[in-house]
């Protein structure tokens, strides 16, 4: 078996990820770009019975000249001498390039390719939409191109899979070295001056190409792999007088000038003039009115069918837990362990997978969107409005998706070129409702209002979360303002978004998306969840010296006062154990600074628990109420329900106390992993804990305002 | 004259960028001197502009649209 590695690089909106997608099916992961948190998707393929290939797949790249992180990553990969090294070894070299161009937009995709070419890296040119391209009357000549850029051309089809597999033969030539390469007939003819820098860079630093060193002139500033001698050294060949916007647009122009020719004498076009589809579609959906009321539309839709869908696959995970909980149950005897199983490990994972259904449908329709091309024209409505918040109009992908988890979120913030919206944007999103919210959401609201209270024709439930999620809209736009006084900058703010031709959302693409991120945020939280549930339950089992003992003796006391029956005085005696546990301490410990939220000592330590990661406070919920009441296994919502104040006999969960909570979840920042990913993304904690302290500032006070006023 | 003056469905040639730092980028986007251009519509109160490109859609800002210098157009 021989092993290869293979970049798969093209611009923004190519189809890269549906012909990744073809070539490597579910044999995909996630993980880094070498010393920087852009997320690089490598998947394997066997190309022949001994060919195995990993393919990564690079960001949307239009140039070498990059103009935000994302586009950095290629040109700072391939700008490496050791990226251009011979043998395959763990690590960023390559043996092939899979460079993939739109046909029915071959001329803009073929910058990126020239300057590829420079570096001498064997490739193949894929024509993807071959599809497309039929259909639109474009008609290519496969062999012709292929001679003039004495190159293997393949024409393929993403979407059907069509010439795929001559592709993967290609591929199989190549990285065998059995593929023809001439000269290159795009090469860049640097003017005297340019060629002096290159040439004495690439002597200097011993590069393979001249090019390669053209790139260290270019971008020696930020160069992710360059030592602060050599950016030195650097400096000094090129001289003040470089002026390196002047030498891209000359590059620019004679690329362009170079393959336009060899593009419109292999591509010919059939058909012209008539509108397209994409062109009614957009009449409609950029529209200036019927855009924005078409956009909360959708999102109206979205978030209904989140609940309306959910429901049924909810109720099974449930029923699951409950048959595991039981089984478990019978086959062990009574012991410490059995309840560390059901009572902690269990009651908590039960509590994070049953949301699964929620998380995974939100996923699935962001993923549509982004997929059939609506996503820029929703950027291309809200630009405007982004910006009086300090924001940027690609903000308002961060600000959808933030709907669903704020890590990737905050991730999608790289394509803001601009510093300060970006900053701002990884500020705000947060406050953006994720689904992490969800299951504290759909446990508190029915505190607040009944299940089948109407307002017309809208249930009151689905009010009270539409609510709740434009409070966070409304809280990420006021925090955006007041950033947007604060901060200053100098940089330019910059838009130019390409706005592609619409297209039917792959289903596999969107499948795969879904699954990739509701099982990151299933592990990253359930790793939380788990350790979490371990800590609760011990701390929840045990007190300080014989507390325990105490409490059950001093609970039975009262009951035999009180004439109480057996139900009840288990119920009394849990009680009385819970708050004598180190739980119970720690909660109580809290009381008096969240009192006046209305919160009890449960509730504060559900929400201490809560700042590892939101979601924990079901399974907090559910571990604290079900060692408070081993007589039966209510779900936490019933459980919640029944439970009075001891001293009062009143409920705890009135309609003040629960609102209250849940304008808590809304503002407060209650998950490390963002935290983690903000730190990455600014490369100081400073941001990270201005982030922490403000939105907990704005939870405490929002707290506050609402049970003072509903109590 | 500038993207900025055209009326909508109006079409021209890019001649020149007044903003070279601009320029760079929407040359990387296949936006060049010699580009056939056409104002689609705008959006918020004509802040924002949904242009074609060789038949191409892109979306540009008014003040980015001010840059983008054309061939003039009878009106």
């Amino acid at each position: 078996m021989q092993n290869f590695k293979i970049a798969l690089i093209g611009n923004p909106n190519c189809g890269k990820s549906s012909l990744f997608n073809q070539l490597t099916g579910l044999r995909q992961k996630v993980g880094n770009f070498h010393g920087v948190t852009v997320d690089k998707k490598s998947g394997v393929a066997n190309l022949t019975d001994d060919i195995k290939v990993n393919f990564v797949d690079f960001p949307g790249t239009y140039s070498f000249y990059p103009t935000s992180i994302d586009e950095r990553i290629v040109v700072g990969t391939f700008a490496r001498p050791e990226a251009l090294a011979d043998s395959w070894k763990e690590g960023e070299q390559y043996d092939s390039i899979l460079y993939v161009a739109d046909i029915t937009q071959l001329e803009k995709h073929l910058l990126l390719f020239s300057q590829i070419r420079e570096l001498g890296i064997p490739m193949v040119l894929a024509l993807n939409m071959s599809d497309v391209a039929k259909e639109s009357g474009l008609e290519m000549d496969v062999d012709l191109i292929a001679k003039k850029l004495n190159i293997p051309v393949v024409q393929v089809s993403g979407r059907t899979g069509e010439g795929v597999d001559g592709l993967k033969k290609e591929l199989v030539n190549v990285v065998l070295g059995k593929s023809e390469f001439s000269q290159n007939q795009l090469k860049y003819n640097f003017s005297k001056d340019e060629k002096a820098i290159a040439h004495e860079l690439q002597v200097e630093f011993g590069l393979s190409t001249e090019y390669q060193a053209w790139l260290w002139a270019q971008h020696y500033e930020w160069l992710p792999f360059l030592t602060a001698a050599q950016r030195i050294r650097i400096k000094t060949i090129v001289t003040p007088e470089f002026d390196g916007l002047k030498y891209q647009v000359r590059e620019t122009m004679q690329r362009f000038e170079k393959f336009g020719p060899i593009v419109r004498q292999t591509l010919v076009k059939t058909k012209t003039g008539e509108e397209t589809f994409s062109d009614k579609v957009d009449r409609v959906v950029t529209h200036r009115f019927m855009g924005p009321v078409l956009f909360f539309g959708l999102m109206m839709i979205i978030f209904q069918a989140i609940f309306s869908w959910s429901g049924y696959p909810m109720d099974l995970i449930e029923a699951g837990f409950g048959k595991l909980d039981a089984g478990v149950k019978a086959l062990l005897d009574e012991s410490m362990f059995r309840d560390l199983l059901t009572d902690g490990i269990l009651a908590g994972l039960g509590g994070v997978l049953i949301f699964i259904p929620q998380i995974a449908i939100l996923f699935f329709l962001i993923s549509i969107l982004e997929e059939s091309g609506y996503m820029a024209r929703a950027v291309y409505l809200f630009d405007n409005s982004m910006r009086r918040f300090g924001l940027n109009g690609r903000s308002i992908v961060a600000l959808v998706s933030g709907g669903a988890c704020a890590i990737p979120a905050i991730m999608s913030t790289r394509t803001i070129s601009n510093w300060k919206e970006r900053l701002i944007t990884i500020m705000v999103t947060p406050l953006i409702s994720c689904s992490a919210r969800l299951p504290v959401y759909a446990v508190l609201v029915g505190f607040v209002v009944a299940a089948d209270q109407y307002f017309g024709v809208f249930n009151m439930q689905g009010l009270v979360f539409m609510g709740l999620y434009l409070l966070g809209i409304v809280a990420a736009l006021g925090a955006g303002w007041v950033f947007n006084k604060i901060l200053k900058t100098e940089e330019t703010s910059y838009l130019m978004l390409e706005m592609p031709v619409y297209r039917m959302p792959m289903i596999r693409n969107v499948l795969l998306n879904v699954y990739e991120k509701t099982k990151t945020f299933v592990i990253e939280a359930g790793k939380v969840i788990f350790v979490i549930s371990i800590v609760l339950w011990l701390m929840a089992s045990f007190a300080p010296g014989d507390g325990m003992k105490l409490a059950e003796q001093q609970a039975t006391t009262i009951a035999l006062d009180k004439k109480l029956g057996v139900a009840a005085t288990e119920n009394l005696i849990a009680a009385k154990k819970i708050e004598a546990s180190y739980a119970g301490h720690l909660g109580k410990f809290i009381e008096p600074v969240i009192r006046p939220l209305g919160f009890d000592w449960k509730i504060g330590i559900a929400l201490i628990t809560s700042f590892a990661a939101r979601e924990v406070f079901v399974g907090t919920m559910a571990t604290i109420y079900s060692i408070g009441s081993d007589a039966e296994e209510t779900s936490v919502i019933d459980r919640m329900a029944t439970e009075v104040n001891p001293d009062t006999g009143e409920l705890i969960y009135n309609r003040a106390t629960s609102l209250s909570l849940l304008i808590f979840y809304v503002f407060a920042m209650q998950c490390m992993s963002t935290l983690a990913v903000v730190k990455r993304e600014t490369k100081s904690w400073k941001w990270a804990m201005i982030q922490f302290v403000f939105m907990t500032a704005l939870a405490y006070l929002g707290s506050l305002f609402t049970y003072q006023i509903l109590s | 004259m500038k993207l900025s003056d055209l009326k909508i469905g109006q079409k021209s040639i890019v001649q020149n960028f007044s903003d070279s730092q601009m320029g760079g980028k929407l040359m990387t986007m296949g936006m060049l001197p010699g580009s056939l251009i056409e104002l689609v519509r705008k959006a918020s109160a004509g802040k924002t502009f949904f242009i074609k490109v060789n038949g191409f859609g892109m979306a540009v800002r008014k003040n980015e649209a001010a840059n983008i210098l054309l061939e003039e157009v009878a009106n």
